[in-house]
């Protein structure tokens, strides 16, 4: 496995399509709760965790399909 | 609850933001479902 690489991270999370690039930065890197989330984004509780397990589902296919592929 | 529900629900166990009643759920069909025990194992791991 190639070494934890931030710029990588950085691109295939600015290439997550909205909303779910919205509801992954909001929890994990502004660290709101789902609460929190729900409140910014105006929509219910379980809309912000199927929003995120979908964010996390497609940033890690994105992360293997990288890996698959030498640059 | 169907595997896609508890896949859901088990990332809000993980982040601790989840109910007393719905994490009792997602681990009692996590305990009756092998697909979703190794999707947990693999999600828990990351």
């Amino acid at each position: 496995m190639r070494r934890w690489d931030s710029d990588t991270i950085r691109r295939l999370v600015a290439a997550l399509a909205e909303p779910f690039r919205e509801t992954f930065v909001l929890r994990e890197i502004q660290n709101l709760s789902y609460r929190e989330i729900a409140e910014v984004a105006e929509v219910p509780v379980g809309t912000v965790m199927s929003r995120l397990a979908r964010a996390r589902a497609m940033l890690r296919s994105a992360w293997l399909a990288e890996e698959e592929q030498p640059k | 609850m169907t595997c896609d529900e508890a896949e859901v629900l088990l990332h809000a166990l993980i982040d601790g933001e989840l109910d007393a009643g719905h994490a009792r759920e997602v681990e009692s069909h996590i305990a009756g479902c092998p697909r979703c025990a190794a999707a947990a194992a693999e999600i828990i791991a990351r």
